[in-house]
């Protein structure tokens, strides 16, 4: 896990703090740095490094988010969305953040980019 | 539109789901189980030290040892199978158990009737033996009565479906073994054949009831637990259906059990362990995670003994009750060693995080939080299983070997292990929930 899972925020915020339009790269980067602070609690990695974010979308003020989780059986998939709708609501210029879960492709271990441990 | 994805990914179907999360049952309601179990795991370890010298001596037939292997078999064991499968089942099946309600006073009827049946069978005062195997016994079938209900509405009948309803179906058949085995200690009907009631009773409980849950559960959580998906089912399902062809003809057969019959039911529960314990292996082998935390690593030592079991079943078979502490070390080998230490690991994947799960899951993005590790040592449970592990080897060693210090001195490790897990476990669940 990123030891300071809200760098990314830090980095998409002015320094004078007031909230301003981002170049949508930049905000496209900062969503996916945002997400490594939502993590799986029981494997201890967070969802990008575990490849379970398929996509960002941004359109306007919405942020989609399109993941999957490990296993249909995985209870925390409520959780993670929550967290995702969390982390992103702190994104300036978005004031809507869509998660969905979807199946197809099946995640597999070999999606995890990197595993210490 | 802009749009960031990740790049190794091919472009996914949108198919939103429903998560199963909504349907979990109360924290309270798996949570009663666990410490129960846990408090029961406690009496039977204490107990296991207490008869250790009955068990080196082969008297496996004594009330004071049926009265631990019901400590580990009903307390431990299958207290931990209820509570885990009130939370498994919604993420499982997609469908909560159907009565919350009924499960709570299931919980009571069984947890005030198995002490109850215990102090009976070891005071030799029958009312209070029968009235305790009534009262858990009610509990048990109001249990099966409950996930039968469940498993009818469940959208999905795959493997994990299968064998819970394989495995319901045995428990109402250990449950009446059971009681009839109750009810000659009173009446004395049975007669000569008690001992092969009882090798019945124990096998139906083991292989149909234990054995088929295990499949079910480790088939959904083993790729969970061990990022090992890739691994193919078929051994899963080849050790569910012999176990069940197995435990099912001893139960039919249990009039009838000539040695041909018993060598085929042997062979085919024997197949169904094995099938089994491959499975199992392959998904450790298989694993992404490649550190074994201590739960996986718990359970892959029952896992170990499990097959030590197995192995021993011909030798069992072959020399009866002439060799009475084999007899002995093969029950210890499943129930200490086996499923109770594959409980044991399981439960310190659950628990921790169900209570990571209650206590932390709505504040995720919203503030750094622990992870499930976080909550327990690491090296205290590694200790617990190494106490574990340890223990029921030396116990097994001594009773193999007729010595009684060694076993005493392995059921004293055994019991450390408890107390260990006991100490890690039980205050994790019963501090008052806060954020920290």
């Amino acid at each position: 896990m990123s030891t300071d899972p809200y760098s990314a925020l830090d980095r998409v915020t002015p320094a004078s703090g007031m909230r301003a339009i981002e170049p949508p790269d930049e905000m496209i980067g900062a969503a996916w740095g945002l997400l490594r602070s939502v993590y799986d609690p029981e494997i201890g990695l967070d969802i990008v490094t575990l490849g379970l974010v398929y996509g960002i979308e941004v359109e306007g003020p919405v942020i989609h988010v399109r993941l999957t989780l490990t296993t249909r059986a995985c209870p925390l998939g409520d959780v993670i969305t929550s967290g995702i709708e969390s982390v992103l609501y702190g994104l300036p210029g978005i004031d809507q953040v869509k998660t969905e879960i979807v199946w197809e492709p099946r995640w597999h271990p070999g999606m995890i980019q990197e595993v210490e441990g | 539109m802009i749009a960031g994805v990740a790049p190794p990914v091919r472009p996914a179907t949108a198919r939103p789901v429903d998560s199963g999360a909504s349907a979990q049952p109360s924290y309270r309601l798996p949570m009663e189980h666990f410490v129960a179990a846990i408090v029961f795991l406690l009496l039977g370890a204490a107990g296991l030290v207490h008869v250790a010298p009955q068990l080196t001596a082969g008297y496996f037939a004594a009330r004071e040892v049926a009265a631990v292997t019901h400590l580990f078999t009903l307390g431990w064991i299958t207290t931990s199978i209820l509570g885990a499968l009130y939370q498994f089942l919604p993420v499982a099946l997609g469908v909560s158990i159907r009565s919350e309600r009924l499960a709570h006073i299931t919980f009571l009827a069984y947890t005030a009737g198995l002490p109850l049946f215990i102090l009976g069978f070891l005071s030799g005062r029958h009312p209070l033996m029968l009235g305790g195997a009534a009262l858990f016994g009610s509990g048990l079938l109001l249990f099966v009565l409950n996930l039968g209900l469940t498993l009818r509405d469940a959208p999905e009948r795959g493997l994990t479906w299968w064998c819970l309803a394989g495995a319901a179906l045995f428990l109402v058949a250990t449950v009446i073994l059971g009681a009839s085995l109750a009810g000659n200690l009173r009446w004395g009907y049975i007669g000569d054949q008690r001992l092969l009631a009882i090798g019945v009773h124990l096998h139906v409980a083991l292989a149909g009831w234990v054995l088929l849950v295990a499949i079910g559960v480790a088939h959904r959580l083993l790729p969970m637990f061990l990022l090992s998906h890739e691994v193919p089912a078929w051994p899963a399902t080849l050790s569910a259906w012999f176990t069940a062809l197995g435990a099912g003809l001893l139960l039919l057969f249990h009039h009838f059990l000539v040695p041909p019959v018993l060598w085929l039911v042997t062979a085919l529960i024997a197949v169904g362990a094995l099938s089994f314990v491959g499975y199992a292996a392959t998904h450790f082998r298989s694993r992404k995670r490649r550190a074994l935390d201590a739960g996986m690593s718990l359970a892959a030592a029952g896992i170990g003994y499990l097959l030590l079991g197995v192995a021993l079943a011909p030798f069992v078979i072959t020399q009866g009750v002439s060799a009475p502490r084999l007899a002995v070390a093969y029950v210890l080998a499943l129930v200490v060693g086996g499923f109770s230490l594959f409980v044991a690991g399981h439960q310190y994947k659950i628990v921790p995080f169900l209570v990571w799960f209650h206590r932390y899951s709505s504040l995720m993005g919203k503030r750094q939080l622990p992870v499930v590790a976080d909550l327990y040592s690491a090296r205290t449970a590694r200790s617990a299983g190494l106490l574990f592990a340890a223990g029921s080897a030396l116990l097994l060693v001594g009773v193999l070997t007729g010595n009684s210090l060694l076993g005493r001195a392995g059921a004293v490790l055994f019991f450390g292990g408890a107390a260990l897990l006991g100490a890690q476990l039980l205050p994790l669940v019963l501090r008052r929930s806060h954020v920290d």
